[in-house]
């Protein structure tokens, strides 16, 4: 870790660089740290939600939504505007993840054995009950799915990118993320019916 | 507009139940800032007075005279005691960034460029480590043939930087099969040298391989290895873990995720460079015998599962067999 060093500022590149995301003249310090708070808060949880939703862990995302920011900081200079920021922040986050990925044994992602993977049913009052149930089915019949399919839906369904976003972030051809995400909703309403009626005495990839 | 779908409402409640906790945001986003690139404090230097100056510049300047008289001393050392050796300052000169026995090219001087497979490693870096153009025009420079068949496939430094950390399990075989696989696709190509900015040596160092060219011939030598039909239907076992696999089979020509599979093909006697990314059999291909078969082994929980072999049979079709729990079958396939 860098350990913090006594007045210092930013680089003058890095000024430059965050201002023309915003598309200001303005080199104010102040205006900076506000530039990068704002930023953060626009788009951290949505990193958060898109990395949670692939590796199922609330420690790991949090590590991973963090280095994901990181790069996107010390990156920002390669930001060209030729896509949307939100476009490019969540494909510096795919990235990150699948990194993240490669380190890991790739059984550890489909299975409950070596990773502990997080509910995401909160307390709640009896009336909700049944709706926090088929939202924790949806969760479980999700991950059921293949990398690609997951990662169509999070996308297109959950983080509600567009076609064309979905295409870039992925490297997919437009015609790709359509087919994918049709055959990826078939897919998932098997599951969902394979999850409702109990057909899985454990966890098991289709 | 998208077309609604039964389950959009519980994708937006999904949505609604994933939080990214206050606190550890708040910790995150100062940690965030602290990794941002800082200017260091300027320290104003006072000024140095010149009689300082003078007498840095003698101490520098002796130095250097006391080193060029100790290499002088030793070459000429060595000449008195080898009368008959060659004296090593009648050897050129290497460059000072290279060791005298590293094989290195004049790039910028040899043979001529070859267009289609300078786009086939393009395309291979961008489809393998998801470079854009910019990024593969930092780490990869051209790809030449001389008129004697040899082939430099000349990558800048940065190329070592860019994929150390992504090669993967597969790791230097695999970048170097698919290489050669592309490299050697082309009848024009006979050796190939792989190079880091212009030497060949440091390219094998890095992959800690033999320093030598790559020779055509080579291949031929693996055909040995080729795996038919009756070779998958006697050796093809469902169970078998990662490593009895590659006991019975041999490395994987390449590897694919989400399942873990391993994929077979000629390339290993017979170099075809084609887009391994999509896990699409490679039916064209295999029909007009680019490529001999592909083998898919699956793999689940560390255990092979299924196989499936492609081959183009004597009716001029592409069949597959299969081999599952379930039992082996075969079947004529019409493609993707």
């Amino acid at each position: 870790m860098v350990a913090l060093r006594k007045n210092l500022h930013y680089t003058d590149s890095f000024y430059k660089n965050i201002r023309l995301i915003f598309k200001k003249d303005q080199e104010d310090y102040m205006e900076i740290e506000k530039d990068i708070d704002d930023i953060f808060e626009q788009y951290a949880e949505f990193v958060y939600r898109y990395i949670f939703l692939l590796v199922r862990n609330k420690e790991i995302a949090e590590d991973l939504t963090q280095e994901t920011f990181i790069k996107v900081f010390q990156h920002v200079h390669q930001f060209n505007h030729q896509s949307n920021l939100n476009t490019w922040i969540i494909k510096i986050a795919k990235n990150t993840t699948y990194d993240y990925f490669r380190k890991i044994k790739w059984t550890a992602l489909f299975t409950n054995n070596n990773i502990q993977t997080d509910s995401i049913i909160t307390p709640s009052t009896e009336e909700k009950v049944m709706k926090k149930c088929e939202i924790e089915t949806l969760y479980i019949a999700l991950r059921q799915l293949k990398r690609d399919y997951q990662e169509v839906l999070i996308l297109r369904k959950i983080n509600e990118f567009s076609t064309r976003d979905t295409a870039l972030i992925l490297g997919w051809s437009e015609n790709k993320v359509k087919t994918k995400l049709a055959r990826a909703l078939k897919k998932l309403s098997v599951e969902m019916t394979k999850q409702e009626e109990g057909f899985y005495g454990q966890t098991k990839r289709v | 507009m998208d077309k609604q779908n039964e389950y959009d409402p519980l994708f937006s409640e999904l949505k609604n139940e994933i939080h990214y906790e206050h606190s550890k945001k708040s910790q995150a986003l100062h940690h965030i800032k602290t990794m941002i690139p800082h200017k260091q404090t300027i320290v104003k230097k006072k000024s140095v007075t010149p009689w300082l100056v003078s007498i840095s510049t003698i101490v520098v300047a002796a130095s250097l005279v006391f080193l060029l008289i100790n290499d002088w001393s030793t070459d000429l050392k060595n000449t008195s005691n080898e009368p008959n050796q060659p004296s090593e300052t009648s050897n050129p000169v290497p460059s000072e960034n290279y060791p005298e026995n590293h094989t290195i090219f004049d790039v910028e001087n040899f043979g001529v460029e070859h267009l289609q497979l300078k786009n086939d490693v393009i395309s291979y870096l961008s489809t393998t480590y998801k470079m854009g153009i910019s990024d593969i025009s930092d780490v990869f420079d051209t790809a030449k043939v001389d008129e004697n068949g040899v082939a430099i496939i000349n990558f800048n430094e940065s190329f070592v930087f860019a994929v150390n950390n992504s090669m993967g399990t597969a790791g230097a075989g695999e970048l170097m099969r698919t290489l050669n696989s592309y490299v050697f696709s082309y009848n024009d190509v006979q050796t190939a040298y792989y190079l880091l900015d212009g030497n060949a040596s440091a390219w094998n160092e890095w992959l800690q391989f033999v320093d030598e060219p790559i020779n055509r011939e080579i291949f031929g030598q693996f055909e040995k290895y080729k795996i038919t039909k009756e070779f998958v239907e006697k050796n093809a076992k469902i169970g078998l873990s990662y490593g009895e696999v590659v006991e019975v089979f041999g490395h994987e020509s390449y590897s694919i995720d989400n399942p873990t599979t391993f994929v077979y093909d000629s390339t290993l006697y017979k170099p075809f460079g084609y887009n391994k990314g999509d896990d699409a059999v490679a039916f064209d291909e295999i029909k007009n015998e680019k490529l001999d078969y592909q083998l898919y082994i699956n793999f689940w929980e560390g255990k092979a599962v299924y196989y499936q072999y492609y081959f183009k049979g004597d009716d001029g079709e592409v069949w597959g067999y299969t081999i599952s729990e379930q039992g082996d079958n075969l079947t004529r396939n019409s493609g993707n």
